[in-house]
């Protein structure tokens, strides 16, 4: 079945505002319960020994990993499995077309994270590069065709920002999509790390 | 990409008993309902299920039961993993009270469909997730 079938399926069904509430709740531990389950198993920990890492018990562990717990999570378990786990936590209210995509895009290896210490050179390398494209803006000329690209467009920063990728990141720069190009430039830090360090 | 697609047992006159069990809200209210959905869109993403969520049957080769709980009812989702890769097609829904399916027969009802399907998989439709 195609992602687009479901989301229809499902927004057909958030008409009703008693789902759509219902929908949330379960989107959000549904996610926590498989993302834990993702981060552990990205580390190749059981249970007992993730347990051990976080400062829990390993029977806390599986109710954390279990969405039909009766239990649910705090917010103050949730920060203290980030710290545990070296990684960050957001939370914060978002459009239900955000809760759609996430309720439809559930494949496990996107829940993992890195710990920060993995992450490092990839942040470094992103700072690295935002630098760079922040000195090249101000090096175009005002009312540049390029600035108006840069600062909302997704065409022809190609050209502009190739030398400095290859510089930023010390690889050759494969030629980027102009989605690649308007995720750079819409993106954050950690997004411009991750398509510097993959071109 | 998701790793598993879910798929309903139709009966022979061409009825869907999944949906229509899923969608009566007598049965399953709604907040269940989206409890289920999600979770069945979860495991969609999820290429090893694992207990105390899903498991095989006891008894019934081949049958594999989803685990949902909502309130104090505990919804079964019995199925099998096919008839092709990557495919789940859910056969029979049941509630378990004090360790017995009601129906009685769910197990084997999904034993016999399990069959039918694999015999003709004319018998099974996407699952939908309204």
């Amino acid at each position: 079945m195609s992602t687009a079938t479901i989301k229809r399926d499902l927004l057909n069904s958030m008409r009703d505002r008693e789902f759509r509430a219902a929908f949330n709740l379960e989107n959000v531990y549904t996610t926590i319960c498989f993302q834990l389950r993702a981060l552990r198993e990205q580390r190749g920990m059981s249970q007992g020994a993730f347990g051990r890492n976080v400062r829990m018990a390993q029977e806390r562990i599986s109710i954390l990993e279990d969405p039909n717990a009766e239990t649910k999570p705090t917010l103050n378990t949730l920060l203290r499995l980030a710290d545990g786990l070296d990684v960050g936590l957001e939370v914060r209210f978002v459009p239900f077309s955000k809760v759609l995509d996430r309720g439809t895009d559930t494949d496990m290896r996107e829940l993992q994270v890195d710990s920060f210490e993995t992450e490092l050179p990839l942040i470094e390398q992103g700072v690295a590069y935002l630098a760079a494209m922040e000195d090249q803006l101000r090096a175009v000329p005002h009312d540049d065709f390029a600035r108006r690209e840069l600062s909302g467009g997704n065409q022809n920063v190609s050209e502009l920002q190739s030398p400095w990728l290859e510089k930023a990141t010390g690889t050759q720069k494969k030629e980027p999509s102009s989605e690649h190009n308007f995720f750079l430039i819409r993106g954050g830090l950690a997004d411009a790390a991750r398509v510097g360090a993959t071109g | 990409m998701n790793e598993w697609s879910f798929f309903d047992y139709i009966d022979e006159r061409g009825t869907n008993p999944i949906r229509d069990w899923l969608m009566d809200r007598r049965v399953v209210p709604v907040k269940a309902r989206a409890r289920i959905q999600r979770i069945l869109l979860q495991l969609a993403g999820t290429a090893l299920w694992i207990r105390p969520l899903a498991s095989n049957l006891d008894d019934y080769a081949g049958i594999v039961e989803i685990r949902i709980r909502w309130m104090n009812t505990q919804y079964r989702l019995l199925g099998f993993r096919g008839p092709d890769q990557r495919q789940f097609s859910i056969l029979v829904p049941a509630i378990e009270q004090g360790d017995r399916f009601v129906p009685l027969n769910a197990p084997d009802t999904a034993t016999t469909r399990m069959a039918i399907v694999i015999a003709d998989r004319r018998r099974i439709v996407e699952h939908r997730y309204d």
